[in-house]
Formats: C-alpha cells, sequence, structure tokens
C-alpha cells in the first residue's frame, strides 16, 4: 500500500499531465518524441520529488521540473537526456476521435510563433498559456512578478499579432 | 484573436493522444529505473577503483622486485597516485547528485553554466592533475632502471624492460605519445561538447538578464 508522500507524488502526476505533455509537445526536437520527453519528466519528478520542499504548490514545483527537463533536453545540456527513459507504466494512445484539422492548423500556427520568441519568452509565454498567476510564473522562472507583468504585456502583443498575420 | 481563443488553442494540443498511468506500478517502474541508473553509475565507479587496486599491487609488486632505487620510489610514488584516484573517485560519490531540477529557470541555468564550466576546466587541466604525475612516474622509472647484472637480479620478465638508453627514449617517445592523445580527446570533448553547452546557457541567460534590464528600463 501506498504511504502519504508516493500518493501525493501519484495524485499531482496524474493532474498535470496534459499540462506536462503540452509543454513536452513544444519543446521535443526530434529524434526525442513528445512522450519520450513526457516519460523523462516523470522520472526526473520522481528522482527531485525528495527536494521538494512544499515552499511552493507542488503543481508550480511540476512546471519548473517540466521547463527544466525540456529545456536541457533541448540544449543537448544532459548526455542522460540523449538515453531514453523507458516506462512501461505510462501508456500514449492516440486520441480514437482524431485531431480536428482547423484545430490542428491553429497549433501549428501557435506553435510556430511560439518559436519565433526567445527562449526564455518562449518559457513565459507558455506558463502564461497554462494559465498561472504573474506571482507563480515569477516562482517558476526566478523573476520579480513586476518584471513578468511588464515582459508578458509585450510577448502576448508579439504573440497575438503572429498568430492573427498566420491565420488570416 | 482574443487571449481566451489562443488559450483554448493551447489547452486543446494535449487531446493529441491520451495519457494512461498504470498507478499500482508507476512508482516500481520509476524506482527501478533509478536503482538502473544508480548501478550504472556504480558498476562505472567500480571499474575505476578495481583498475587503481590492480595497478596499486602490481606497483607495490614493483617496488618490491625491482632492486634501482629510482625506480623504487617511482614505483611507490605510482602506489600513493593510485590511492589519490580512488579517493577522488569516491569523493565524487560522496558529492551529491542532486540534478538543480528543482530550481527555478533562472537559478537552474546559472546552476548548469557553473557545473559545465568546472567540468570543461576540470578537462581542460587533465594535462596537470591527470596525464603529468603519472607521465613524470613513468619516466623517473624508466631512466631508474639500471644494468641488472649489477645487483644480480634475473626476473622473468626482465626482456620486457627497457634496458639499453634507445629503448628507453623509444618507450618515453611511445608514452608520451599515449598521453598527448589524452589530453587531445579530453580537449576535443571540451571543444565539441561542453563549449556549446555553455555557450547555450550564456546566451539564454543573456537574453533573460537583458529582458530584465528592458522590463526594468520600461517600468
Amino acid at each position: 500500500m501506498s504511504n502519504q508522500p508516493e500518493q501525493t507524488f501519484e495524485h499531482a502526476i496524474e493532474a498535470n499531465k496534459d499540462r506536462i505533455y503540452r509543454i513536452c509537445r513544444i519543446y521535443a526536437v526530434s529524434p526525442i518524441e513528445p512522450k519520450d520527453l513526457f516519460q523523462e519528466v516523470v522520472f526526473q519528478a520522481w528522482k527531485s520529488y525528495p527536494q521538494f520542499a512544499c515552499r511552493s504548490s507542488i503543481g508550480t514545483w511540476i512546471y519548473r521540473i517540466a521547463l527544466n527537463v525540456c529545456l536541457r533536453s533541448k540544449m543537448r545540456l544532459d548526455k542522460e537526456n540523449e538515453r531514453k527513459v523507458q516506462v512501461e507504466s505510462i501508456q500514449f494512445l492516440p486520441n480514437t476521435e482524431g485531431e480536428d484539422p482547423a484545430q490542428k492548423e491553429k497549433y501549428s500556427a501557435l506553435r510556430e510563433c511560439i518559436s519565433t520568441l526567445t527562449e526564455s519568452n518562449r518559457t513565459l509565454i507558455i506558463l502564461y498559456l497554462e494559465e498561472l498567476g504573474y506571482k507563480e510564473i515569477a516562482e517558476v522562472m526566478g523573476l520579480t512578478e513586476n518584471h513578468v507583468a511588464v515582459k508578458m504585456k509585450r510577448i502576448r502583443a508579439q504573440l497575438l499579432d503572429c498568430i492573427t498575420n498566420k491565420l488570416k | 484573436m482574443l487571449d481566451k481563443e489562443l488559450k483554448d488553442i493551447w489547452r486543446n494540443s494535449s487531446q493529441k493522444e491520451k495519457i494512461k498511468f498504470d498507478l499500482s506500478r508507476l512508482l516500481i517502474d520509476l524506482n527501478t529505473k533509478m536503482e538502473h541508473l544508480e548501478k550504472t553509475i556504480r558498476r562505472r565507479d567500480f571499474r575505476e577503483i578495481t583498475a587503481c587496486v590492480i595497478g596499486f599491487f602490481l606497483f607495490g609488486y614493483f617496488a618490491y622486485e625491482i632492486p634501482f632505487p629510482i625506480t623504487k620510489a617511482a614505483c611507490i610514488f605510482a602506489m600513493f597516485y593510485f590511492l589519490y584516484v580512488v579517493y577522488r573517485i569516491k569523493k565524487a560519490e560522496r558529492k551529491d547528485s542532486e540534478s538543480g531540477l528543482s530550481l527555478s529557470f533562472r537559478d537552474q541555468l546559472v546552476s548548469r553554466k557553473i557545473h559545465l564550466t568546472r567540468q570543461a576546466d576540470l578537462l581542460n587541466s587533465v594535462l596537470y592533475w591527470y596525464v603529468l604525475p603519472p607521465f613524470i612516474m613513468n619516466i623517473v622509472f624508466i631512466l631508474g632502471l639500471g644494468d641488472p647484472t649489477v645487483y644480480h637480479w634475473e626476473p622473468r620478465l626482465l626482456h620486457l624492460l627497457p634496458l639499453t638508453t634507445p629503448e628507453k627514449i623509444k618507450t618515453i617517445i611511445i608514452l608520451a605519445l599515449f598521453y598527448s592523445l589524452i589530453v587531445w580527446l579530453n580537449k576535443r570533448a571540451v571543444q565539441k561538447t561542453l563549449n556549446p553547452a555553455i555557450q547555450e546557457v550564456k546566451r539564454v541567460l543573456k537574453e533573460l538578464e537583458n529582458d530584465l534590464k528592458s522590463s526594468t528600463f520600461d517600468v
């Protein structure tokens, strides 16, 4: 039977799986697939879990881990990341309904627009799209709330401008 | 386009695949992976320590067997060197392997930069801490070899030892080439892998710092 911290971890991963996957989808660079990155995030989160100090919410902590793992993978900062972690108890099933073509087009446009941003702006906008408050974004990024607020205004305008042009 | 629409596009992007966890096995799987990773590291350390232990006893035997005082001294220094390498491996084992992934985006980059710079410095300086000590010991060992007949010394492997001056020079040149190769391989690893990674981290940090400055200016 699982004890309390283990259950907390399981629940946190279950509750945040879609968020982690969305981040992985943005950062996965061939030959690494979003699902490889997802498994790596879950593995690294479990590895780092003893260091989780409850100073922030577990959701915010998972964002930190996900972004840090994804960034390291993208920048090839870890040799270990080149090795794929396969966790058999995590399954990825293709959505039977299939992806709506209009939605797919919009997502491609959004992805392209996000990729034009600088690395730090990209991370900020991802957290914003995840509907994190400025305080939480500041915590994840290691910036002040004020800086996040000022920057976000500019990045949002840039992103909206880009996507509007793409979807014209 | 509105913010809300943007967020909807983003939120729907996770519908591509459905993720299912077998929660009864998830932690068991994760722990198995972690143990596997730890075992790989332990096996690597064990191999390196075993090589040092073999080296230690081999040179201990040489120190006991070889009669030439300078060569004997070189063997004893070599034994101390092997102990030093074991100490370094054990020290590295004890160091907390905390990955820094729980840190904020910015702190994690700073910590990564420090870690990668340290690694690059370590590899760039292999000449001084990894290559020169054994190379000097090898030279002393070789130059210390004298005439075995003076000591009435006739071991079975005598023919393997470089006893004449041309043999000694040839052996030293081969060793110099071998150690140069080690230095070159390490320098190449720094150039090819570590330096680009450090530059990349610096670039993102600079972006973040410039953003901070411009945001402050905007405020």
